[in-house]
């Protein structure tokens, strides 16, 4: 990610507790990313900040949260919830972790693992997916929806993600494959996409509903649309698992 | 004010504002670097980023790709046949740019979107087709040469147009693209050798690019052509080597009434047709349109002289450049942002 003054400059306004520091020759941004910012459910759409204009059903959260980001120059940034806030909301609310989409080092999901090839510019970052991100935290501990919604976790969510970005265009076929090889459950995957017939939306789905009788199509319908896209893929460019 | 110290301003404002910065210019050598390893064969940076003559920021780089002599055997036997008649019309690569695209998907995985067209194949790296973007642009070696002794091209006719029109030009089935000669080695190595006799050529086409571009954001009928401004100071340089860059900005307005008023630079591939035919097309409205810009710059041009404290100079630059100081240099984010993605946890 290359920054230039001008964002410097910017970040410097928007997000004035945020500063730049050198440490082991990367590049972090470190401190309290304060935000008063807005989702409109009728619009579907986020305010990074609130400026009186916004639609009426635009629900406002001032908040901050102590972050790092590390930057990097060929991949996507690392962004760590520091101060901790995260990790004891799921303690108090006997939450895991996993489940707020944070690993044990701090650091955040904040998007599907194959956006993270978008290059962003250091202010579309923070004004998008880090701002979201936190945004729709502070959403879950007022008892509220995460606006984003959120991916299953693992192989199953990457097949989601796959689905939705097929959807904008793009094909990302192969990488799918590479991240599903490196999950605890590509031996699941890989007997789907070896079958000589696609998978069907009547099985039973991969969750806990599944146990219960709901089938893949009514309920992680993404993720069945994403597998039987995946299938056809493979099949179609004779790609060897 | 005296002309060196306008000239030293120029040059630095030219250098700050215009040139395009030192990372853009970096991403753009990765970017070309990956495709470069995915083209089998010969293949090189062309249009005004190849010549330097490019402003910041870069939304676009073409790349023409030699098609290598083994695909041409295997698609287009004729072209080596005794009678070595290229029938243009009868090319179709779209079997080579499928190819090619789905090579490049290969090699991208989903970090830019591969766009196969008729005749190139785009990449685009953002989310937008306005964010930066490079063309392949296919092309056949001719046995005619230029004056530097480098290979006259056949390419599609859409590598003569600009991002813009050369997407409306897809748009539109009504008619063929056909294939036309090109002769883009010349231009870049006349553009080298024109700026090693006097280096304010690049500069000069910078600056009244850039003059053009925000009279085109005034006005989208504002119909003068990129290459079209940069041929214009290139002959200026050629004739006038002791010019600086002040010299050649005013030469340039100075003449760009008469240079208006009729086509008259040759191209460089073909002799019987002219860079900047298209001016004959141009209505009268649209040409007064021109010279009532030309007017203007040259009103800016008499303050710029005319000034006497060196402190307002930059504003008098902006001025004759159109440019609004109020955007200048600063990042714009638009407050409504979409939904970004959504969260996940690898296990």
């Amino acid at each position: 990610m290359i920054i230039t003054q001008a964002e410097k400059d910017w970040v410097n306004k928007e997000f004035l507790d945020l500063k730049f520091l050198i440490r082991n020759n990367r590049v972090i941004l470190a401190g309290k990313f304060k935000f008063n910012a807005g989702y409109s459910p009728s619009k579907n759409i986020y305010f990074y900040k609130i400026e009186g204009s916004e639609p009426i059903d635009t629900i406002v959260i001032k908040d901050f949260y102590k972050i790092e980001i590390i930057l990097f120059e060929d991949r996507y940034p690392t962004v760590k919830e520091v101060g901790g806030r995260i990790k004891k909301f799921a303690q108090k609310t006997g939450k895991n972790l996993p489940s707020l989409h944070v690993y044990d080092n701090n650091e955040v999901c904040s998007v599907g693992v194959l956006d993270e090839n978008k290059i962003f510019s250091i202010p579309e970052f923070l004004a998008g997916p880090v701002l979201q991100f936190f945004y729709d935290h502070s959403s879950v501990e007022r008892k509220l929806n995460r606006p984003r919604g959120e991916y299953s976790h693992g192989g199953y969510g990457v097949v989601e993600n796959y689905y939705i970005r097929y959807q904008q265009g793009f094909d990302d076929t192969l990488l799918c494959i590479e991240k599903l090889k490196g999950g605890a459950e590509w031996d699941i995957f890989k007997k789907i996409l070896k079958r000589k017939t696609p998978p069907k939306g009547h099985w039973l789905c991969f969750c806990e509903k599944g146990k219960e009788g709901i089938i893949l199509r009514r309920c992680h319908s993404e993720y069945f649309q994403g597998i039987w896209i995946l299938y056809k893929q493979i099949k179609d460019k004779q790609i060897d698992l | 004010m005296n002309d060196a110290k306008i000239n030293l301003s120029i040059i630095n404002f030219i250098k700050d504002y215009l040139s395009p910065k030192s990372e853009e210019k970096e991403l753009i050598k990765k970017r070309y670097d990956e495709i470069s390893r995915v083209l089998k064969g010969i293949n090189f940076q062309s249009g005004s980023y190849a010549r330097f003559t490019a402003i910041t920021p870069v939304n676009d780089l073409d790349v023409i790709w030699e098609l290598p002599v083994e695909l041409l055997r295997q698609y287009f036997p004729e072209i080596f046949s005794v009678k070595k008649v290229i029938y243009p019309s009868h090319l179709n690569i779209q079997e080579i740019i499928n190819d090619l695209a789905s090579k490049l998907k290969d090699e991208y995985k989903g970090k830019a979107r591969i766009k196969p067209q008729s005749h190139s194949v785009g990449i685009y790296f953002g989310v937008s087709d306005d964010e930066f973007s490079i063309d392949i642009v296919p092309a056949i070696p001719l046995q005619q040469k230029n004056e530097f002794g480098d290979p006259v091209y056949l390419i599609p006719e859409i590598g003569k147009l600009s991002k813009t029109k050369r997407i409306k030009r897809y748009g539109d089935e009504s008619s063929k693209i056909s294939w036309i000669k090109s002769d883009p080695r010349g231009y870049i190595k006349a553009a080298q050798k024109i700026n090693e006799q006097n280096d304010n050529f690049r500069k000069s086409t910078k600056f009244v690019k850039t003059w053009k571009f925000n009279c085109k954001k005034q006005d989208d009928d504002f119909k003068l052509k990129s290459f079209h401004i940069e041929q214009i100071i290139y002959d200026i340089c050629i004739e006038n080597s002791n010019y600086d860059c002040f010299d050649t900005i005013v030469n340039f307005y100075v003449q760009l009434t008469a240079r208006i008023s009729g086509a008259s630079i040759p191209d460089r591939a073909d002799n019987f047709t002219k860079i900047d035919e298209y001016i004959n097309d141009l209505t009268e409205v649209q040409k007064n349109k021109i010279k009532s810009k030309i007017s203007e710059a040259l009103s800016s041009i008499d303050k710029i002289k005319n000034d006497t404290d060196e402190k307002n100079l930059v504003l008098l630059i902006q001025n004759l450049l159109l440019i609004d100081e109020t955007k200048k240099e600063t990042v714009k984010i638009p407050n409504e942002q979409k939904p970004y993605s959504r969260p996940y946890y690898k296990i």
